[in-house]
């Protein structure tokens, strides 16, 4: 039995009972206890089951190192599946369930895997699974799709608030032990600044548990004392339930705070993702106790020493009456004296060491405690929970010396240092003979841009078990840290720490050493997935010794713990089986988080509203109240086509079409770029931007042209506007613009920074408005302000002035093949502006237009779009575009490129026009088939389509396309693929299918 | 733009009073430095930092851009006054006003909130009254102008102003305090 002790607690409040649930049975527990502690205090050992196996699982850990209590935790919107119940605070009304088992936890079907075990060793999968071959996507995989997993998936959308913080600071020391709040007093006292950050809600760490004195008094005195100083001091943030979890390059780092995980709907943010930048890092991260392998150590109830006392120290609950204590060090005496203390039994110590300990021992032994020298476990007996032990040698095989009846095993096969965060960004370890354990190489650190190291490494986790040590290390490198982060050297005093004194350990890494074969397959080292001494020495045997792939065979550390139990174990037992040293084999790699952190962290405020922020034009609420189908363009939203009621998509396209042809249409033409260029040498420089003459381009006129990479690729056109000598406005793609502004800041700063040149990015400034049609000018007149007839503003011409009362700038350029005018207002202006045009225009037909009117008016006059006809592998000379590239210019971005070989070539694909010869519309991005097949079997081709509309104008479909010399095969008709169907027969025809002589716009 | 506002820990209020000029030049160019000192009466800022008279403000943007931040009753004679103290020098000088969103937070909490959503290192000492700063909201560019110790002036593009009101609207949620 587990149970609630009168005694101890120091965590927990008796004052304040809280109730909550385990798979529907309500239970007690107080505030201040983890779910593990109440779990316990309810005597509910059993917590969960493993992962391939289904076999039980008690709680091993007291922290975020436990492998086993795995709850689904809440419920619909604030579910959260593989919840530590040893991490997770209880409040009042917590619901947590079980998980991993079928139908129940006390009784799962699927624990049958375990008496198979024999026939699941390591790589069965990989064995198995592999004949035949094709059984695996369709049989095998789904079956063990469904009876893999720990928690449940989600299912509800997560209702909670979640936020990033960016937090500048100069030292972050990471874990609040004694040896944290010794760094960051000292680093505070040189006055930079200090982030110190524990990821429970407790200061201290293990020192109160472990009876340490400090400065002559009880450690808890000495952390509150420390606390409180550090709390009144400005240049200290205090943080607890955040965890500093990742370290990346540059002094990155990310700490995870869970804010109300444990006051739930009282209104404050779930979680918060802090993104640390500071110069130096200290990590006082502590150490996880090793478990000892032997026969039965997964069974409920065998638990690691230090554990067992926490739960006694710290939440007043006994894990069991009866505990037999197993080790191979000193420390696990302390356990015993804990429990007998508490007035519980602990019927034997086993030590594993054949001359046994120090004083700790002699204390034991004075409490009349039997210990056993050089004896170990055989094998565990019971199945849900431990019964009993049966002792044999360490030295031998496993031959049974006696029985002893326990409800509670206390193991410990030394501490490991918490090391994952020097290691995060490529701190290497060195292996500690006389310990036992890797601990960080400070004489290779992780190293900033500076070539020196940004992180160091304190107290438990630097492999200084004992207090003093730990404080005196703290203190001297949290006072390197702050002096490397700029911090002005002084000295402070370093606190004294007291504890026992103790013998060194003896390594064990198999109990006995002689284990036999069955007792071998018993002995758990990874207890989530369930991975054994047998099977880390299968995978040697079978040849995967790098330790990277004996992981992965194996899966030994893959589970949610990600090894912090059973990682030194496992390449202990490899080492072992391959003859070689511990550090020879190594460690696997160390990755970010250090436990798992919620994606909601990630994420942050990016979700519902705000996941992606959306760009909107001045009469963006206009178009959406009028019917706008939408279409994301370059971050805006842009009207695809407004459906009027009882209306298609399609078929408001084809009217937007028709009326625009025929009366007059308006489009919202704000999202073009527009780009002012300025100075003495700005035409030199439009002369180099664009592949034709610009800088001769008469004030008052506009000219169309087009950008190319340095790599000769066609990558933006638009027209440009010649406002005075030394002004030039460049209109851009919707895409383009930031893309041009930056490309033209580029080469001005980098390549031409003696130019003389200023370059503004004035997109957002102006609301930009086609209005486009035979009614266009009739409509401008009527509205009246300035002259826009054929004569005063002619084809490709701009003036400023005013249109109905606002001051304007008239563009007559025409991207449709109609009569067309674009006038820009100030965007504030802009809705007022278009609402009075349609208004005045509805004598005249007008109506709005979306962007897909837009495409089909442009292809029925061969226009190009860039992103369609281009892909970033077409040059201008393949669209027929020669006529603007200059032949008279010394040079311009791409013209180098173009005279290549392979692009200055007739033998390229060319942009035609392509009519189907039944009238139907070709599918997008459909190949031409060629004769023959290519090198790998496929079918040979010989162009594609690039642009594809059903034209109302046209009354058929059209296309654009590029094909293998095109231009040279008109009226040769080609086969184009259509997906699930007969290839479709179209014949090659000029691009421009509407007004082919341009007589439409030039009236 | 409407003049939009929200309560929470932080207040948070859009302010569309203001005309804005984009002046890109050679600021360490002293002819550069007086005319725009003699046509807006105001001190030339430093490198980071804003300087204000009048309600005129002018804000370092790079080492050849400067942002000029004025009422829009004052606008048009102060553009006029501009671009007569720069005639015949290399600069271009473009009214941005209507480009630009700006919103005001103000409360005692307002560098916290800001630390919420900008990448910027918002410590007073770092970042003391008077300094102005180019960086992000979230997702989007902007800029921060640090007017008093509990008020700051943010700056965004147009068309991401609703997104930018938003987001501070949830980063100043009450419950959501960081209070370092």
């Amino acid at each position: 039995m587990s149970t609630r002790l009168a005694s101890h607690g120091r965590l927990i409040n008796r004052a304040h009972a809280v109730t909550f649930t385990f798979n529907g049975r309500v239970m007690n527990g107080f505030e201040g206890d983890t779910l593990a502690a109440s779990l316990l205090a309810n005597d509910q050992m059993l917590m969960g089951r493993s992962f391939k196996y289904h076999r039980p699982r008690g709680v091993v850990a007291s922290g975020g190192e436990e492998p086993n209590a795995l709850i689904n935790l809440g419920v619909e919107g604030h579910f959260e599946p593989n919840a530590r119940a040893t991490t997770t605070e209880t409040f009042n009304g917590l619901t947590a369930a079980s998980q991993n088992h079928f139908p129940t936890l006390e009784f799962d079907v699927a624990a049958i895997n375990s008496k198979v075990a024999r026939f699941l060793p390591a790589g069965f999968y990989y064995k198995m699974f592999i004949h035949p071959r094709s059984f695996w996507k369709h049989v095998y995989e789904p079956i063990i799709r469904k009876s893999a997993g720990l928690g449940k998936a989600p299912k509800a959308r997560d209702a909670d608030k979640y936020e990033h913080f960016y937090h500048f600071c100069e030292v972050m020391v990471v874990g609040g032990g004694i040896a944290g709040l010794q760094a960051a007093k000292t680093a505070a006292a040189t006055g930079v600044r200090v982030l110190l950050v524990e990821q429970t809600a407790h200061w201290g760490g293990r020192a109160p548990v472990d009876g340490v004195r400090i400065e002559g008094m009880p450690a808890e005195e000495w952390i509150a004392a420390t606390l409180a100083d550090l709390a009144v001091r400005n240049n200290v943030v205090i943080r607890n339930r955040t965890q500093g979890s990742g370290v990346y390059d540059h002094g990155y780092a990310l700490a995870y705070e869970r804010i109300s995980d444990h006051t739930p709907g009282d209104g404050r943010p779930r979680h918060r993702l802090w993104r640390v930048r500071c110069k130096q890092i200290v990590t006082a991260t502590g150490a996880i106790e090793r478990p000892l392998s032997f026969a039965g150590n997964d069974i409920p109830g065998v638990m690691l020493a230090a554990a067992v006392r926490d739960y006694v120290v710290n939440f007043g609950v006994s894990p069991g009456d009866r505990t037999v204590v197993v080790t191979n060090n000193d420390d696990a005496y302390r356990t015993a004296l804990t429990l007998k203390q508490a007035g519980l039994e602990v019927p034997v110590i086993l030590d594993a060491r054949a001359e046994g300990g120090g004083i700790l021992m002699a204390e034991a032994l004075a409490a009349g405690i039997r210990v056993e020298l050089g004896r170990g476990i055989a094998q565990v007996l019971g199945g849900k929970r431990v019964t009993g032990v049966q002792i044999c040698a360490q030295a031998g095989e496993g031959s049974v010396l006696e029985e002893i009846a326990c409800d509670v095993v206390a193991m410990s096969g030394g501490w490991s240092p918490v090391v994952h965060l020097w290691s995060h960004c490529g701190g290497k370890l060195i292996w500690d003979l006389d310990q036992a354990m890797f601990r960080p190489d400070p004489n290779q650190p992780p190293l900033g841009a500076d070539g020196a190291g940004f992180v160091r490494v304190v107290g438990l986790a630097n492999g200084h078990l004992r207090s003093a040590a730990a404080l005196a290390d703290a203190a001297a490198q949290g006072a390197a840290a702050a002096k490397a982060a700029g911090g002005k050297a002084k000295k402070t005093a370093v606190a004294k720490g007291e504890d026992a004194e103790e013998l060194p350990l003896a390594p064990v890494w198999l109990m006995p050493q002689g284990a036999s074969y069955k007792l071998r397959s018993k002995a758990w080292l990874d207890f989530q997935n369930d991975v054994k001494v047998s099977d880390v020495q299968l995978a040697a045997q079978e040849g995967f010794e790098s330790v990277e792939h004996a992981k992965r065979y194996t899966t030994l550390g893959m589970a949610t713990d990600q090894g912090k139990l059973s990682n030194i174990n496992g390449l202990a037992i490899l080492s072992k089986a391959l003859n070689v040293d511990i550090p020879d084999v190594g460690t696997t790699t160390f990755r970010p988080p250090y436990t798992p952190i919620s994606m909601a962290s990630l994420a942050g405020e990016a979700r519902g509203e705000l996941f992606q922020p959306i760009r909107k034009t001045p009469m963006h609420d206009w178009h959406d109240s009028h019917g706008a189908d939408w279409e994301p363009v370059a971050g805006w939203r842009r009207t695809y086509a407004y459906l009027q009621p009882g209306e298609s998509v399609h078929q408001a396209v084809q009217r937007e079409v028709i009326n625009t042809r025929e009366k007059l249409g308006l489009l919202d033409a704000s999202t073009l770029g527009k780009i002012v260029v300025k100075g003495p040498d700005a035409g030199k420089f439009l002369d180099m931007m664009y592949t034709n003459m610009m800088s001769n381009l008469k004030p008052g006129r506009c000219r169309y042209g087009l950008m190319c990479s340095e790599n000769g690729f066609l990558f933006d056109d638009g027209v440009v506007a010649r406002i005075d000598e030394q002004t030039w406005l460049c209109h851009t793609t919707s895409g383009g613009a930031d893309r041009i502004h930056a490309h033209m800041e580029e080469w001005l700063q980098t390549e031409w920074w003696d130019w003389n040149v200023w370059v503004v990015n004035i997109t957002e400034q102006l609301a930009q408005v086609g209005v486009v049609g035979p009614n266009a000018r009739k409509l401008l007149e009527k509205l009246g302000g300035m002259d826009v007839s054929a004569e005063t503003l002619p084809f490709m011409a701009w003036a400023d002035g005013e249109i109905g009362g606002f001051a304007c700038r008239a563009y007559r350029i025409s991207f449709s093949g109609e009569l067309s005018y674009e006038i820009a207002v100030p965007a504030n202006r802009g809705l007022e502006f278009w609402e009075m045009l349609m208004e005045a225009g509805a004598e005249f037909g007008v109506m709005p237009y979306g962007t897909e009117c837009l495409h089909i008016m442009r292809a029925e006059k061969g226009f190009i779009m860039i992103g369609d006809e281009t892909d970033g592998t077409v040059i201008p000379q393949d669209l027929g575009l020669n006529w603007a590239i200059s032949k008279k210019k010394d040079d311009f971005l791409g013209k180098r490129a173009q005279q290549r070989s392979f692009m200055d070539n007739p033998d390229r694909w060319q942009l035609v026009g392509l009519e189907t010869l039944d009238g139907s519309e070709l599918e997008d991005g459909a190949y031409a088939i060629a004769v023959g097949t290519n090198a790998n079997g496929q079918t040979n081709t010989e162009g594609r389509v690039t642009s594809t509309y059903h034209s109302p104008t046209m009354g058929r479909g059209i296309a654009m396309g590029l094909v293998h010399n095109g231009p040279a095969r008109m009226g040769e008709v080609l086969s184009f693929t259509k997906i699930g169907a007969a290839p479709v027969k179209a014949k090659i025809v000029s691009q421009v299918f509407y007004d082919p002589e341009g007589e439409k716009p030039n009236v | 733009m409407s003049d939009r506002e929200f309560q929470g820990y932080v207040h948070v209020r859009q302010d569309s009073g203001q005309c804005m000029f984009t002046l890109r030049a050679n600021l360490a160019s002293t002819k550069i430095k007086a005319a725009v000192k003699s046509a807006t009466g105001v001190a030339f800022p430093n490198r980071g930092l804003c300087e204000v008279s009048e309600g005129c403000t002018l804000a370092w943007m790079s080492p050849d851009e400067l942002l000029i931040m004025v009422p829009t009753a004052q606008a048009q004679k102060l553009l006029t006054g501009l671009e007569a103290a720069l005639e015949g020098l290399h600069v271009l000088l473009e009214d941005v006003s209507d480009a630009r969103a700006k919103f005001i937070l103000s409360g005692a909490h307002v560098r916290e909130v800001l630390g919420k959503l900008a990448p910027m290192d918002c410590h007073p000492a770092q970042f003391p009254v008077g300094s102005f700063n180019r960086t992000r909201f979230a997702q989007v560019a902007g800029a921060v102008f640090m007017e008093q110790e509990d008020l700051i002036s943010i700056i965004c593009f147009r068309s991401v102003q609703d997104y930018v009101f938003t987001l501070f609207c949830d980063a100043v949620a009450p419950g959501s305090e960081v209070l370092l």
